[in-house]
């Protein structure tokens, strides 16, 4: 306990400059509040694009997989991560006296503020995190839709028939994007799973069909070509987000509600136009 | 028994499977019933009820009618054959060989290229399960027999946890239990499509095995001096075989036990000859598989339960039965 309070005030008192991310989310978050040279290292997920939107950024960084042994050999005076995940490295890496910063995962956008908050403060980059955050709060303004009218379904089809629920990040940018969730529909909270039937019966307005991890294949992937799915989307809009824009909350979250914000306004205005 | 009741029998088990074929088509997770079944079929009904019937309910039942009379088909001629009341595919590990085989040609790949491969490998693997089996139980009893499958059984779900774990798609490892435990759910009519022709194989092979079967129960010399064939007959019952499972695991994963339970249900009823169970086995596995199908879609659960789950319920208090009726057998 003693060592962990010693190596507290040591990172409190200065900057850390060998900064370790062990998680996809914070990778991401740390990049946007320090320069690379204060990065010791990142996960290893970073450089995968299905996961990670900075994996274009990170030429040079080193990139770990987070096991406690490859950790130590960095020397890290700052382990970051999330809160899933890696509970024995972390429990291990505090015993023995190694600063270690948990960032909870970002459920809604304003969760997202906090975390840049947390983040920027830990690593001495407090001004950085302000900017960060007046920039995110403006953006998030002029994207939001407010009103209770007009809320057509958007379900975003994953694999294994996952969707989302009433809650949880997806469901928050698609809630400020003026859509629906098929949690909101069928009265799920959390994620869900949506069998073919169900999702032909729901009758989605706009869909987003989840990345076919074709290489290698597996089953999961396998029901997104089933010819329902080819039904129901002759029927829909569909729109392609990233995963890596809504896996995390960053402040590039907000380039996947820009992109649900105007589907959702082109099809609203394709309903008007059919109306009149 | 005589003729006529054994064509009764026959009767009343295709009303069963029709009967269960149509329960089928009008249960599933969304209201879409009875009314919806006939607008559709009357070509009234709008787009939606008719692609859930088409392309979802018809390829799932005709599946599970295909699956459940090939698994049974090959467990009473395997039966018949090897002269041993335990012989059932999932038992003596023809079942999981038939899924390694259909894992390996899905998770490389090679079924995106090429889709006969997924067959073609189930059944590969499965023909060796079964070579194995035959060489490894040759001289010994009817316990060798099943001691060499369960280690047959045992190695190829090993192998194939193995194969799907250390493949890098993250949702790969999930579907361990589909292979291990089986289920239709959710299949098109490509995959019905693609195993037909395997089966239709494997169904007239077994056919053939009729009539020398018959000949067997009177012991293999008399057999040999009634002028059967031994090499051919073990021909058609390891192709035959090995076609049925191997193409109906491709698609639906491991499902035990029905190659035990619905020969030994009908034995009895069909006068203990050979010739008359291979008929009125392969409409009772599909009825019984039909039934636990729509079992399965009834029991409300957060995410559906196996079909494996549900055949070995009813199928492993069935083999206790068994077991302790031929502990004399094994004794010896």
């Amino acid at each position: 306990m003693a060592c962990i309070t010693i190596s507290l005030q040591a990172y409190a008192a200065a900057p850390p400059q060998r900064i370790v991310s062990m998680n996809v989310c914070t990778d991401q978050l740390l990049l946007d509040l320090v320069p690379h040279h204060r990065i010791a290292s990142l996960s290893y997920l970073a450089a995968d694009r299905r996961t990670s939107g900075v994996a274009a950024q990170i030429a040079g960084l080193h990139l770990n997989r987070g096991g406690a042994e490859e950790i130590l050999a960095l020397n890290p005076d700052l382990v970051v991560t999330g809160e899933f995940g890696f509970r024995p490295t972390v429990t291990v890496l505090r015993r023995l006296g190694y600063a270690v910063l948990e960032i909870p995962m970002a459920e809604t956008l304003d969760d997202i503020e906090r975390n840049i908050a947390t983040l920027g403060h830990a690593v001495a980059a407090d001004e950085r995190a302000s900017a960060l955050i007046e920039a995110f709060r403006q953006r998030l303004g002029k994207l939001s839709y407010a009103g209770a009218e007009d809320r057509p379904l958007f379900v975003n089809y994953d694999a294994n028939g996952w969707t989302t629920g009433q809650t949880g990040l997806l469901a928050d940018i698609a809630h400020r994007a003026g859509l629906s969730t098929p949690g909101d529909r069928l009265g799920f909270a959390q994620a869900g799973q949506l069998t073919l039937e169900a999702l032909l019966l729901i009758r989605p307005a706009l869909v987003d069909l989840g990345y076919p991890w074709d290489d290698p294949p597996a089953l999961a992937s396998e029901l997104l070509r089933h010819p329902v799915v080819a039904a129901v989307m002759r029927q829909a809009r569909a729109v392609d987000i990233p995963d890596s824009a809504w896996l995390c909350g960053t402040p590039h979250t907000l380039d996947a509600l820009a992109q649900l914000r105007s589907a959702r306004d082109a099809l609203i205005r394709a309903g008007r136009a059919l109306g009149t | 028994m005589n003729s006529g009741s054994y064509v009764g029998l026959l009767t009343v088990l295709t009303v069963v499977v029709a009967l269960s074929f149509l329960a089928s088509l009008m249960v599933g997770t969304s209201g879409i019933g009875w009314p919806d079944v006939q607008g559709v079929l009357r070509s009234e009904a709008d787009t939606t009820a008719a692609l859930i019937l088409w392309e979802l309910r018809l390829p799932r039942a005709l599946l599970g009618a295909v699956v459940g009379a090939s698994l049974a088909l090959s467990g009473a001629c395997l039966q018949g054959f090897l002269r041993n009341p335990l012989a059932e595919p999932g038992i003596i590990g023809i079942s999981s060989a038939s899924a390694l085989g259909a894992v390996v040609a899905i998770y490389t790949g090679l079924a995106l290229l090429v889709p006969v491969a997924l067959p073609l490998l189930a059944i590969g693997c499965s023909l060796l399960a079964v070579l194995a089996l035959q060489s490894l139980a040759r001289s010994g009893g009817a316990l060798t027999l099943i001691l060499a499958g369960v280690a047959i059984s045992s190695l190829c779900a090993a192998l194939t946890s193995l194969a799907l774990s250390i493949s890098p798609n993250p949702f790969a490892s999930l579907e361990i239990v589909f292979w291990l435990l089986g289920s239709i759910t959710d299949r098109s009519m490509a995959h019905f499509w693609l195993i037909a022709p395997f089966i239709a194989t494997g169904w007239l092979l077994l056919a053939l095995t009729a009539r020398p079967l018959d000949a067997l129960t009177l012991g293999t010399e008399t057999a040999i001096s009634l002028g059967v064939n031994l090499p051919r007959l073990r021909m058609l019952v390891t192709v035959g075989a090995a076609c049925c499972v191997g193409a109906a695991t491709a698609v639906s994963g491991v499902i035990g036990f029905v190659g035990l339970v619905v020969p030994h249900l009908l034995r009895p009823l069909v006068g203990y000859q050979p010739s008359r169970l291979l008929p009125a086995s392969a409409l009772g596995g599909a009825a019984l598989l039909l039934i636990a199908d729509v079992v399965v879609r009834l029991l409300t659960t957060e995410s559906e339960i196996r079909l494996g789950v549900v055949t070995a319920l009813v199928g492993v208090p069935f083999f206790f039965y068994l077991v302790i009726r031929s502990r004399s057998v094994f004794a010896q």
